[in-house]
This record gives C-alpha cells, sequence and structure tokens, in this order.
C-alpha cells in the first residue's frame, strides 16, 4: 500500500497538507471528547474508519494504487464528526463520511482532484437526509450552556457580552456541533496555518471578512453590532469552514485575487443563508456552491488575461506600425 | 449482414443506453423516477412515444426537411401525451405527484425522441427503425426502474406505495442529486462491464502517407471505430453509426445546414 507521492499546485505534497490538517484536527478532537466523553469519542472513530475503509475499497474497486501517507480520507472523517452533534447516531457519521468518501473522492481521482470538498458533501448529504440528528443538540457534560449560540441567533435572540460568556464562547461551552465551537483552539490554528500554507489562508480570510462585515451591517440579533459580530463568528462551525473547508487545497482558484473572491462569495452566500435559509448551520451548502464558483473564477481570470494581453499586443504593434 | 432484433435490442438498450451511455433525455429520467409507479407510467410513455415516432420518421419523414422532422415529432408526441392526460383523467392527475404532473407532458419535447429518430430512424428502413425505438424505449425504462425502486425503497422506506420495515431513510435520494449520483453510479458500472473499463481513446486522423503495406498492419491494432455518418444511408449495413452521436453532433448539424443554406 503504498504510491507515488502527489505535489499540490503551492508545491506541498498531499501528505504534508493532510498531515497538517490531521495535526489541526486532533485538538477540537480532544476538546469534543473532554465536552462530550465517549459518545464523541465512538463518533470520531466511526467517521475516520468508515471513511478509511471507503478509501482502501474504493481504491481497490477503480484499481487504483492507494497511498497510505495520503491522509485525506481520515481527515474528511474527522471533520465531519467534529460539525456532527454527539448524539448523533453512529451510522449518521457512518454514512456521511462514506458519502464524502465514495461518491466525492474517489470517483474523481482522490482528494486532489475532488470538485467539490468531500467533508461539506458528506455532512450535507448527512444534513438532507437526518435533519433531525444533525441539528439537534445535546449529551455534553455539566455547566454547559444548553442552548446553542447558532440557535439563539437563528431565533432572532441575543446574548449579553459579559466576562463569563466571552470565556464561554471562547473555550466552546455551549452546546453546538461537537468540534466547531472551541475559538480559541482556532486561533492557534490559524497561526499554524500561516506559518504552514499561508497562501491556503487567503481565502478563509475573504470569508471570515465577508462574514464579519455582513454580521456588522446585517444584525441577526436584537443586541449591539458588537455582539452581533461576535455571536455571528463565534457561533456554529463558521471559523471552522473558514479554517479547514474553505483552505482545501483541491477546490481553491490558483490566483490569490480569485481565493479572495471565492472566500468573499461563499461568505456572503453563507451569511445569505443563515438569514435567509431553513437550516440553522448551513456552512457545508454555502462552501459547496462556492466550489461551483471557484473554477469559474480561474477560468475567467484566465480570459480576461487572454483579452488584455492579446489588446496589449495590438496596441504594440499600432505604436510599432505608428 | 441482416441485424437481428437481439443485436439492435443489446446495442440500443444495454450497451449504448440512451440515459447512463448516450445521457440524453435525463430531466424526465430524474425527476420521474422517486418512485417506482411515477418510473413505470414514464417509462411507458416515452416507449410509446418512440415506437411511434420511429415509425413515422422511416415510413413517411424521409424526404422532409429535417427542421421540419423535428416540429412533427413534437406534434406527434403531442398527441400521444394528450389522450394519455384525458385517459388518466384530471383528479388521477392531480394525486400523481408535481414532478409527474409537469413531466407527462414534457414527454412531447422529450430528445430521446428527436436524437433517436433523427440519428437512425430516417436513416434506416421501418423495420430496424421500430426495434431501434423498441430497444432505446427499453434502455430508458431500465434505468427508470432500478432508479425508481432504488429510490423508493431506500428514499422513502416503500415500494409501490407498501411500507418497508426499515432502520433509516436516506430521503437525500428523493431529491435531484441522489438520482445523479446513482445514475453516475450505473453508468460506471455499464462502462466497466461493456468497455472493460478502458478509456476511449480520441480518433486518430487517417494520413494520406500511410502505404497500403502498413494498412493492415494498422487494422490489427487499432480496434474498429464506428464513425458517425451523417450522409442519408439507406442500408442495413449501417450498424449503429447513430449510437456514438450525442445531442451536441446533432446541433452541430443543424449548423452545418443553415451554414450551407446561408452559403446557397
Amino acid at each position: 500500500m503504498s504510491g507515488k507521492q502527489e505535489k499540490s499546485a503551492e508545491g506541498y505534497s498531499t501528505a504534508r497538507i493532510f498531515g497538517d490538517y490531521l495535526l489541526m484536527l486532533l485538538v477540537p478532537a480532544v476538546v469534543s471528547i473532554y465536552y462530550y466523553g465517549n459518545a464523541a469519542l465512538s463518533t470520531l472513530m466511526v467517521c475516520a474508519f468508515t471513511a478509511l475503509g471507503c478509501d482502501i475499497l474504493g481504491s481497490a474497486l477503480i484499481t487504483k494504487q492507494f497511498y497510505i501517507k495520503d491522509t485525506s480520507a481520515i481527515c474528511s472523517g474527522i471533520m465531519i464528526a467534529l460539525m456532527l452533534p454527539a448524539t448523533a447516531p453512529l451510522y449518521v457519521g457512518a454514512l456521511a463520511s462514506a458519502f464524502a468518501v465514495i461518491v466525492i473522492k474517489v470517483p474523481f481521482g482522490g482528494g486532489k482532484h475532488a470538485p467539490f470538498v468531500p467533508a461539506a458533501a458528506g455532512f450535507a448529504s448527512a444534513a438532507v437526509c437526518f435533519k433531525e440528528y444533525v441539528f439537534t443538540y445535546s449529551g455534553g457534560r455539566d455547566g454547559m450552556v444548553t442552548r446553542s449560540l447558532g440557535a439563539t441567533l437563528h431565533s432572532g435572540g441575543s446574548l449579553r457580552l459579559t466576562a463569563t460568556t466571552v470565556i464561554d464562547i471562547l473555550t466552546g461551552n455551549f452546546y453546538g456541533p461537537m468540534g466547531t465551537g472551541c475559538v480559541i483552539i482556532f486561533i492557534a490554528c490559524i497561526v499554524f496555518m500561516a506559518i504552514r500554507r499561508k497562501n491556503a489562508l487567503i481565502t478563509a480570510l475573504g470569508f471570515i471578512v465577508s462574514c464579519a462585515v455582513i454580521a456588522v451591517l446585517f444584525p441577526r440579533t436584537n443586541g449591539t453590532r458588537l455582539s452581533s459580530l461576535v455571536l455571528e463568528i463565534c457561533s456554529g462551525s463558521l471559523l471552522f469552514t473558514a479554517l479547514f473547508l474553505m483552505t482545501d487545497y483541491a477546490t481553491q482558484p490558483k490566483h490569490s485575487i480569485n481565493k479572495i473572491l471565492y472566500g468573499l462569495f461563499t461568505g456572503i452566500i453563507f451569511m445569505a443563508m443563515r438569514h435567509l435559509g431553513a437550516y440553522e448551520e448551513p456552512a457545508c451548502f454555502a462552501v459547496l456552491l462556492g466550489n461551483a464558483f471557484s473554477s469559474f473564477t480561474d477560468i475567467l481570470a484566465e480570459r480576461l488575461q487572454v483579452i488584455f494581453t492579446s489588446k496589449k499586443g495590438t496596441m504594440e504593434v499600432k505604436i510599432d506600425e505608428a | 449482414m441482416k441485424l437481428k432484433f437481439s443485436d439492435v435490442f443489446f446495442k440500443g438498450a444495454v450497451e449504448y443506453n440512451p440515459v447512463v451511455i448516450q445521457c440524453v433525455g435525463l430531466c424526465p429520467v430524474i425527476l420521474a423516477s422517486t418512485n417506482l409507479k411515477d418510473a413505470l407510467i414514464m417509462s411507458a410513455l416515452i416507449l410509446a412515444d418512440l415506437i411511434i415516432n420511429c415509425f413515422i420518421a422511416s415510413a413517411l419523414l424521409k424526404k422532409i426537411p429535417r427542421a421540419i422532422r423535428v416540429a412533427i415529432y413534437m406534434l406527434v408526441s403531442l398527441l400521444i401525451v394528450l389522450p394519455t392526460l384525458w385517459f388518466i383523467g384530471s383528479k388521477s392527475l392531480m394525486t400523481m405527484s408535481l414532478a409527474m404532473r409537469v413531466c407527462i407532458p414534457l414527454v412531447a419535447v422529450n430528445s430521446v425522441t428527436a436524437v433517436h429518430c433523427e440519428q437512425f430512424a430516417v436513416k434506416n428502413n421501418v423495420r430496424l427503425a421500430l426495434y431501434d425505438g423498441i430497444a432505446a424505449g427499453f434502455g430508458v425504462m431500465f434505468i427508470l426502474v432500478i432508479l425508481g425502486v432504488l429510490r423508493e425503497i431506500i428514499g422513502n422506506g416503500s415500494i409501490l406505495g407498501y411500507p418497508l420495515d426499515l432502520t433509516f431513510k436516506l430521503s437525500g435520494l428523493l431529491m435531484p442529486y441522489g438520482a445523479l449520483v446513482v445514475l453516475g453510479f450505473i453508468a460506471a458500472i455499464s462502462k466497466a462491464v461493456f468497455t472493460g473499463g478502458q478509456k476511449q481513446k480520441p480518433a486518430e486522423e487517417k494520413t494520406t502517407e500511410e502505404t497500403p503495406a502498413e494498412a493492415p498492419a494498422h487494422e490489427e491494432t487499432v480496434p474498429e471505430q464506428i464513425e458517425l455518418d451523417l450522409n442519408y444511408v439507406d442500408n442495413e449495413n449501417d450498424e449503429y453509426a447513430y449510437l456514438l452521436s450525442s445531442v451536441n453532433e446533432l446541433i452541430a448539424s443543424f449548423a452545418d445546414d443553415k451554414e450551407g443554406g446561408n452559403e446557397e
């Protein structure tokens, strides 16, 4: 089970990129086990092993060599598990992971060529099929705030920002998806990523900036604009999405400007879905729509480049003729 | 060589299936396959539409210009759909799903009919055209039934309306994306079974420098490729020239006609 190591457009090997993801994902995974106990551990294990098993099986079916250092399937499985509530039945996570790998990753030639982020597609399919389990949060340890921040915002409510609530928000002491609440960890992960793959962060920043601007301009809460900003950024899986789903190197545009555009566009869609949509946490749907837009931005940039180059060329010819 | 019904049927319905291989007429297939009952009604309609249109195209429409022929296919399809709607009755129709209420009238503009009539029926005799219509109709029916069964059982937890005791249901399969995912896997399996999973090589252009001595060796190494001949062919040796065609080629031929007309 070994094969040739693939390299991304950024020059990093897939082993390095997904190794970094795995390292970063371990921290929220540990936090989720701290908050939700064995339920979180079993969901994480089931999702990771299902994804790995499906990857091996799929590779065998299409007679493609399985590369043991390519941990993209395991990363997808863990991402899906972290976005699920701890109380979701195990088969929900298993089916979502299987969908991510068998429908999105394997048929398109692996994590490097997938047109959509596998974890986003897997979670979206689970959200569509098992809405009652995916957006119902419970089962946390004693002392956790039982109402999720997403639900508070979705119902138009607000939260007074006191020292206690801010600490609760930073440490993820709210009910919600089991691994996406702890803000401190994501800040640390952003720093880690800035050191390891800073180009990928451009999209994440574009995404967060557009979400922040919309949160300030169009608050959903009846509180201040600042509380709207803090609650929108820290609720649900916004930071998790920005860090792990938006930076997926297979679906990111090639050019830096396009990366910013892609991030902004996905952020706008995400916030529009939060304001108008039926789902409490529509991050994955927004990412999937953004993925469809992603390749279009590259094509558009290339065409514009061709047009400008040809215009420049004709202008130079005219100057020469003159 | 005289073509047998079994040859035409196997090629038209299975090896070059209109839905999963030619990717024609996907819209009604996706919308009408959420349950087996709808899938059967839709496949029966498409089968009848194909058989009648292929027969008429081959028997009566060979000398008529293409643009008029396509309009006639729609008219004929409409004449099939309207009695069907009358037979079903407005009350029964209203009990059907919204997708079926939309899809049944849309059979009149089904692209499977236009492609098969234009690419095969008008170029061949009535017997072969009928064979092709039946084959293509059953090809669509196979896929619709498979999709209908899978989507109803897994997505809705029932079969023909009778509930099954399943642990969970994947209601996402009832959505269009579910149908597309299943169709993708059926297409992949079909290709793996009937082409051995090999990638299709692009057709090599024949060079004029090729010597007669080299030609036999070339024929031995390169598998026989069927090329689309858009010229009128009225013999039974025209084996499945249409089958490698696609809607794009049909549109291209329309464009060629238009350009030719402008030049004249």
